[in-house]
């Protein structure tokens, strides 16, 4: 009796020991996200004093959210984003799809070194394109418009799109699409009605990918777009950083209505998609 | 997590998988009549990736031949050869930035690699809520980079900024600091925000590992008398090896091409003290408007890193084309 009470002493502790590690470090690493949602519930005045209040003091202010909303243009730069980033994932995910299918139904000459070649080009420096894309962009006199944005995020979506694609197309067996084809129907048809359905969550894992590449891209936004009423949610974000003084609570309610749909989308999809994205694209 | 795909660690073969590796005759022929279908298929994304990622490339790679002075439309834009290179190369930005990027990624790597194993191995041990710890570790990864820098950014701030807050109530520090105004600390505090931001990726890639090592080995390891150390050191580590080198070579490349995180917090400064290579590139471009040198830092670059893709990427090419 006394030995068993021991060791199922021992095992709780030894459970409580890791437990406790794993809550402190979790704690630690979300800090800063806490902190996010907490500055954005509290009214100016609590902000801007010392030492710092942790809770706002008058109950949870909203306004924050209201005032980012209306006044500061949020509804406007998240329809944008939205545009953008569903325009860029739907032309990525249905050029990756044909691709894909390409790729994995067809023995095509230098189709590894071509893939290869697709892998590596997302290794490079992003940065390093920048010149050339604004001089040709403003060559083009597109410039300062969505166009612009949506053609570069389609086509840097693209690489890892690919890989995904193809390896979710590969991994079907193609005698489901022989078996369609005896029953009658086409080649195509046989992709439409077999392979997609198959590789649904495949596909899946793909748009989330494009959709959140789209949604958090800086850099170019930065770059190409000039005119306010054309911002995306992140450039958005950037220009309420004031020369003197910054509102950083509707700075971080904007943050979190920048956060939610891609916490909410990764929520739901998160089973298919770490797997696929831990293999190599996606680092922030 | 649990589902295998085709990327993920050892994901069982599909049944399929034999089949496509020696199709029936029949049907390896009619693919073969076909093959011109599958070009169709790949030449949109050919296309798009030659026309989007190709040309430009090829493009600035030529601009960093040329002189090209953006606000000096009159000067034209006359064949140079490689003036632009020696420019930057004697420059003193230059080795600043070399020296600041070597930091950046080296500092980031180490960190990285180092709590992303020890965060790894902590949350495959068995306990009561660890499926909500190992969601909670992934929250870094998912949130935007623009909001997490400017939400560090807020907690650098000198005056009203929960870091000093911390510090001084701990009392490691007597009086707030400013992190990101300082020359001596403003790599530093840029430097955690990017582990906090990239460790759950290491993290993510090495659990996924580790759950894929064979309990048997560790099984028969008891028999054998090999303490925990040992299992870890002689079992684990040689057993994710391939995968701590591909999580290594990723971090280090997505590190180096980092713009976000410096741009938003300090655009380089203060006095180009956080001032890297990809920062260089964009502020040669669109601050001293000069686009020959811009590209010029983005090709040098550019060829940096491809050595250093050839020399450490081959496991992750190889994972990648395996699976």
């Amino acid at each position: 009796m006394d030995r068993f009470a021991g060791t199922a002493r021992f095992v709780r502790t030894h459970k409580l020991v890791p437990m406790a590690v794993a809550f402190v470090v979790c704690f630690i690493f979300a800090i800063p996200f806490l902190w996010m949602i907490l500055t954005s519930i509290k009214p100016t005045s609590e902000l801007f004093s010392t030492p710092v209040r942790f809770f706002p003091e008058q109950g949870v202010y909203w306004r924050s959210y209201v005032e980012v909303w209306n006044s500061g243009n949020f509804d406007r730069y998240f329809f944008n984003s939205v545009l953008v980033a569903s325009v860029a994932t739907f032309g990525s995910v249905a050029i990756s799809i044909l691709a894909g299918i390409g790729f994995a139904r067809y023995k095509l000459i230098g189709s590894n070194t071509l893939l290869l070649g697709v892998l590596l080009s997302q290794l490079f420096p992003l940065v390093l394109l920048v010149p050339p894309f604004y001089t040709t962009m403003r060559d083009m006199g597109i410039l300062d418009t969505h166009l612009s944005l949506i053609i570069a995020y389609v086509s840097f979506a693209l690489p890892f799109s690919i890989w995904m694609l193809t390896g979710y197309f590969r991994s079907i067996p193609v005698e489901l699409e022989e078996s369609a084809m005896i029953d009658g129907t086409s080649r195509l048809g046989a992709y439409v009605r077999i392979t997609l359905p198959l590789a649904g969550p495949g596909i899946a894992a793909t748009l989330i990918y494009c959709f959140i590449l789209a949604w958090n891209e800086f850099l170019f936004a930065t770059t190409f777009i000039s005119s306010p009423e054309l911002r995306t949610l992140p450039i958005g974000l950037q220009a309420f950083i004031g020369q003197y003084q910054t509102d950083w609570n509707l700075l971080m309610a904007g943050a979190v209505v920048t956060t939610l749909p891609v916490v909410v989308l990764f929520v739901f999809l998160q089973r298919y998609l770490v797997a696929g994205l831990t293999a190599g694209a996606v680092k922030g | 997590m649990s589902r295998p795909s085709p990327h993920s660690k050892g994901a069982v073969a599909p049944e399929g998988a034999t089949a496509l590796h020696a199709p029936p005759a029949r049907a390896r022929r009619r693919i073969r009549a076909d093959a011109w279908m599958g070009y169709v298929l790949i030449a949109p994304a050919l296309l798009m990736l030659l026309a989007v990622i190709g040309y430009p490339l090829v493009k600035a790679f030529s601009m960093s031949l040329h002189k090209n002075i953006l606000i000096r439309p009159d000067l034209g834009q006359p064949f140079v050869g490689l003036e632009n290179y020696r420019n930057v190369l004697q420059a003193d930005y230059f080795s600043n930035a070399v020296f600041n990027t070597l930091i950046w990624t080296g500092t980031n790597l180490v960190a990285q690699l180092v709590l992303g194993l020890a965060i790894a191995l902590l949350l495959n041990l068995d306990f009561p809520g660890r499926a909500l710890a190992r969601g909670v570790m992934l929250v870094p990864w998912i949130t935007p980079s623009v909001v997490a820098v400017l939400t560090w950014k807020w907690m650098y701030d000198a005056q009203f900024g929960i870091f000093n807050d911390l510090l001084v109530r701990f009392g490691v520090i007597e009086r707030g600091v400013a992190w990101l105004g300082n020359t001596g600390t403003a790599m530093t505090a840029i430097i955690i925000e990017s582990i906090w931001k990239g460790t759950p990726f290491v993290f993510v890639m090495l659990l996924a590992a580790l759950q894929a090592v064979p309990g048997e080995l560790y099984d028969s390891a008891k028999v054998d008398g090999a303490n925990s150390f040992q299992r870890l050191r002689f079992i684990t580590l040689p057993v994710i090896r391939p995968t701590m080198l591909i999580a290594a070579t990723l971090t280090t490349i997505f590190t180096f091409n980092n713009f976000n995180a410096i741009w938003l917090m300090t655009e380089g400064g203060p006095l180009r003290a956080t001032e890297t290579l990809t920062i260089l590139v964009y502020k040669r471009a669109f601050q001293a408007f000069d686009m020959g040198e811009a590209t010029t830092v983005g090709v040098i670059t550019f060829v940096m890193l491809l050595l250093f893709v050839i020399v450490f990427g081959r496991q992750y090419v190889r994972s990648q084309m395996e699976s």
